[in-house]
């Protein structure tokens, strides 16, 4: 597999522009061995090259499947990432395709140049695009090419573009509702912090399962950094849990510090949106196995290629594998006792 | 002295580490983050009467939770408040009560720190006592935090709001979720037991209740020179109910505590070393509160209130080498009240509250008489009404610029009105670096014993004084807080205050003695702190510098020119054995009558262990650990000028949770 690690500042430093390749794409020596400047003067050669051997080779090979070249697009570099992306290739590792990858990584302020500069010269049969940023670049300059967003909070985006389906953050209510009813099955009036810019289904869903069974969940809506001071003013200091569900890109570190302490002086547990809010002191969160959002998205990616479907005739999917994150010296803290039978399923109990 | 250079010689090194770790920040983690949260929450409700961060409150402030009362083994608020920079802690062997920054007469017993519990007053309505020993109204086991914030704040709370004011939070239910009990075993035959309760329920109802019985035989030999030696005559008795009840937006509290404190050191009029010389208090209020927040911003807090304070004493003295006679005291003062605030924001940048106090003090009984043959010296009956109104608007500058300004406006029955304000200019020229300019006035009013306590005529003649006007106090302060790194914190906190109008007793050469307007007190000084955490590690290390001078007095009495105070907690395994460390110096003081007492370090050594079986801690505490034999000035009237303290003793206790 080669990798390619495209930083658009860099590109317009180094008048790399001339290649017209991918440009400043940057092979990971650990990955490939190649040096840096042999591989960027180089792939435009090579690329051209590598079309040339395909098409003579390709009559030859007719009864071997053609090499299907991937883009991976990252919004940026990390763990969550690379698991996302482990899991997507070794899913596609075990089906009949040839994949080839090449992965660009966005530069802060590289938009969807960068994007554009090197789909000029490579034509991949699939994008798969990582967090929302790059999901964002994909669906406003690709129109032609089939894109998989995976780690995006709002699929409903996704929806809007003909050649776009993927896999979602949010996890769905009954999921949701499991995991608190597990945790905190005595909470009866529960405070739900949602964004509203992701509409009110969620809300919506979570209510309706609260109303059945007597539970009272009070609306928080939190669109901006700047509305959780008074939201929490607002807060009934009587409330059983403060539970975040969604809106992750609302909450600064500063934002989610003052939940917390909203939450320890009021001993009101705060129910976070990932396993970081948990180390932080959150008392549970509903994380993501990162490698099986991969798997789910290779899914995708086999109905497109393999199966022909079109991405618009693929909704896009929540995740269906969740990681229970659990801090059980929080729940010391605020006098709770977590239910032995359910400690097995929590993917990680913080002590 | 040289525990003192030990000390700073530390400071000093707790400060250049924590200039080297500036220099090569850490990057902020999780985790760290969740330590932080459980060992101090940094924001503050008493300053302004909001929740609001520290940074942002017009003063400065120190916060203790429960688990540092726990590490630290604390036994008495008095002690806990003696801790921190600028406090001093003194124990008569009657009351304890402590002085602020440089103001700690002997005979002052708390009367110019207001104390609060959950926001209700504690000071009491007779002679604005507020029991901060073995007399608070509220076991420390049951205290959540306390938050102590300097400076004058009668813009907000009226009289008593001088130097301090101390709100102690209780528990409430969520914060046990169940039984807990507790037993103490201490040196002096020292025993205590305590029972508590507390529930959140599912229907949202929370309550907590709690009984403490205590009892110390007190120290079998207390030497006092000059006097003579104390035979077991050192016995306090304690008991105390304590419960709060909150149902959606109510919150009703109630307290009582009652103590009989022998007294060795006799008083005024006894005999030194007679036995059955006692004092007796009992303090009780009842608190119903509301609060909610409406649409639009709009907070509303109203409180009604009931109190009640009762004080009696035997004072045997002899008349005869074969008859004594039993003098007693019978004090009574009983007051209810309400309380209405209201705030909103306008504008996005100014918050504007509102409030209002009333108090009717509708007994305030004082009578003095020997019992056997019965003759009455003194009845004193009054009721008295306080009415106070008030303002603060907190205005949101520039994003890290803001001022805050305020002024509450109240009216005595007795003698009239008086409006104090206070201003705060609080800016934060770069992330992490907090500077406050502060300007308040304060007052204490006349209480009823100075006012109108009239006894003895024919003896030791006591006259009130009607035309007594309150005493006021006028701070200029500069507060910095600056975060070194994310470990260290440092406090930098000049001020001076100047005093009018004290109130305090004279004695004229025909022997009346009356409370007057005497002259003023100023003082001037500068506080020190740092405090560090890491991880389950934490610790505060101050230097307070303080002079000053008190009208009547040629030099302020139980006032060190320095202080160094040192708190480190640190786990010793895992999380079930920690260690707390106190140390404290003091240096020389003077006395009542111009005396000086040395100075003196003392150490205290607390070992907390948990986590061993579900629900059971054991608590054990040294105190005194290098047996370090100092004196604390007295207060008049006790007869000594000096008052030996605790050598080395120890508390255990165990408590147990289900």
């Amino acid at each position: 597999m080669r990798q390619f690690n495209l930083r658009y500042a860099a590109l317009k430093r180094n008048e790399y522009n001339t290649l017209r390749c991918v440009c400043a794409m940057t092979a990971r020596p650990q990955r490939t061995g190649s040096h840096y400047l042999a591989e960027v003067i180089s792939c435009s050669f090579l690329s051209r090259l590598g079309w040339l051997l395909a098409s003579l080779t390709i009559p030859a090979l007719a009864s071997v499947s053609a090499a299907t070249d991937i883009l991976i697009l990252q919004s940026h570099e990390g763990q969550p990432y690379q698991m996302a992306v482990t899991g997507f290739e070794s899913s596609l590792a075990n089906t009949k395709l040839d994949a080839t990858y090449q992965t660009l990584t966005l530069s802060n302020n590289s938009g969807g140049d960068a994007l554009i500069q090197l789909l000029k010269n490579y034509h991949p049969k699939l994008i798969m695009t990582l967090g929302t940023p790059a999901t964002h670049v994909s669906l406003a300059q690709v129109k032609a090419i089939p894109i998989v967003a995976n780690l995006v909070l709002d699929t409903d985006k996704l929806r809007e573009n003909t050649n776009a389906t993927g896999v979602g953050l949010n996890f769905i209510a009954s999921q949701h509702w499991l995991w608190l009813r597990r945790i905190l099955p005595d909470a009866r009036h529960i405070a739900v912090l949602y964004d509203p810019g992701q509409g009110t289904t969620l809300f919506k869903a979570l209510q309706k399962q609260a109303q059945s069974e007597g539970i009272e969940l009070i609306q928080a809506p939190v669109t901006h950094v700047d509305d959780l001071p008074s939201l929490m003013e607002d807060l009934s200091p009587q409330l059983d849990a403060l539970w975040a569900v969604n809106g992750a890109s609302a909450y600064s570190a500063a934002a989610v510090r003052e939940l917390l302490l909203y939450s320890f002086r009021n001993r009101v547990p705060l129910i976070g949106l990932s396993g970081q809010w948990v180390k932080a002191g959150a008392l549970y969160a509903l994380d993501w196995d990162y490698d099986d959002l991969g798997a789910q998205a290779a899914e995708l990616a086999k109905a497109i290629l393999i199966k022909g479907i079109a991405p618009a005739s693929l909704p896009p999917l929540s995740p269906r594998k969740v990681r229970a994150v659990l801090n059980m010296k929080t729940a010391e803290h605020m006098k709770l006792q977590i239910a032995e039978r359910w400690l097995p399923e929590i993917a990680e109990v913080l002590q | 002295m040289s525990i003192y250079r030990i000390l700073v010689a530390i400071s000093y090194c707790f400060c250049l580490s924590a200039q080297a770790e500036d220099t090569t920040p850490l990057p902020a983690k999780a985790t760290d983050e969740q330590d932080l949260l459980f060992s101090e929450l940094p924001s503050v409700f008493t300053a302004s009467r909001h929740e609001q961060p520290v940074t942002k409150a017009p003063a400065s402030i120190d916060i203790i939770n429960s688990e540092q009362i726990k590490r630290y083994g604390w036994r008495t608020v008095s002690a806990m408040l003696g801790s921190l920079p600028g406090f001093i802690s003194t124990y008569d062997r009657a009351y304890h009560h402590n002085g602020v920054r440089g103001f700690a007469p002997p005979g002052d017993y708390n009367t110019r720190i207001l104390v609060l519990i959950d926001g209700h007053r504690v000071n009491e309505s007779l002679q604005d006592y507020a029991g901060l020993g073995q007399d608070f109204l509220v076991d420390m086991e049951n205290i959540e935090r306390v938050e102590v914030v300097r400076g004058p704040a009668s813009s907000l709370y009226g009289s008593s709001a001088l130097f301090a004011v101390v709100n102690v939070i209780t528990q409430r239910g969520r914060d046990l979720q169940g039984v807990r009990t507790s037993a103490d075993l201490a040196s002096y035959g020292t025993h205590r037991g305590q029972l508590s309760y507390g529930k959140k329920f599912a229907n949202g109802l929370e309550t907590f209740l709690s009984a403490s019985h205590y009892h110390s035989d007190g120290r079998e030999n207390l030497n006092f020179p000059g006097l003579g030696t104390a035979h077991n005559l050192d016995e306090d008795e304690v008991q105390r109910v304590h419960g709060k009840l909150t149902w959606e937006d109510f919150t009703f509290s109630g307290s009582w505590m009652s103590r009989k404190k022998y007294l060795p050191t006799g008083t005024t009029g006894t005999t030194f070393g007679e036995p059955n010389v006692y004092y007796h208090d009992r303090r009780a209020y009842a608190d119903l509160n509301y609060q909610h927040h409406f649409e639009g911003d709009w907070a509303v807090t109203g409180r009604a209130f009931w109190d009640s304070y009762e004080f009696d004493d035997d004072l045997p003295y002899q008349l005869s080498a074969s008859q004594t006679i039993v003098n007693e005291d019978r004090w009574q003062g009983q007051w209810f009240g309400g309380e209405l605030l209201l705030s909103h924001t306008f504008f996005d940048a100014h918050r504007l509250t509102l409030g209002s106090e009333f108090r009717h003090n509708y007994q305030e009984l004082m009578t003095n008489q020997d019992v056997n043959p019965s003759y009455v010296y003194a009845n004193n009956n009054q009721s008295t009404s306080i009415v106070g109104v008030y303002v603060q608007d907190e205005w949101t500058i520039l994003d890290n610029l803001s001022l805050q300004a305020g002024g509450r406006y109240d009216h005595y029955d007795n003698f009239g009105g008086t409006f104090n304000p206070r201003l705060g200019l609080i800016y934060e020229p770069r992330d992490g670096t907090t500077l406050k300019l502060l300007y308040g006035t304060a007052f204490r009013a006349p209480n009823a014993f100075e006012t109108a306590y009239t006894c003895c005529i024919a003896s030791t003649p006591w006259i009130g004084n009607s035309s007594l006007r309150p005493e006021h106090i006028e701070t200029y302060e500069i507060v910095w807080e600056q975060r070194l790194n994310q470990y260290f914190d440092l406090r930098v906190s000049p001020y001076y205050n100047r005093l009018t109008d004290l109130i305090s007793l004279r004695i004229a050469d025909t022997g009346v003695r009356q409370f007057q307007n005497q002259g003023n007190a100023e003082a001037h000084g500068l506080e020190t702190q740092l405090k560090g955490h890491y991880e389950n590690i934490e610790g505060r290390l101050s230097h307070t510098y303080q002079e000053s001078r008190i009208g009547g007095y040629a030099t302020s009495p139980n006032a060190p020119l320095h202080m160094i105070k040192l708190n480190l907690s640190a786990p010793l395994w895992q999380d079930k054995l920690f260690a707390g460390l106190e140390v404290q110096y003091v240096s020389s003081r003077a006395t009542t009558i111009g005396n000086r007492v040395s100075n003196y370090s003392i150490t205290n050594l607390t070992l907390l262990s948990r986590h061993w079986l579900p629900g059971l801690e054991l608590t054990g505490g040294l105190y005194n650990l290098f047996d370090e034999h100092y004196v604390d000035p007295a207060s008049p009237p006790l007869s000594p000028d000096v008052i030996s303290q605790d050598g080395r003793n120890f508390r255990v206790r165990m408590s147990y949770e289900f």
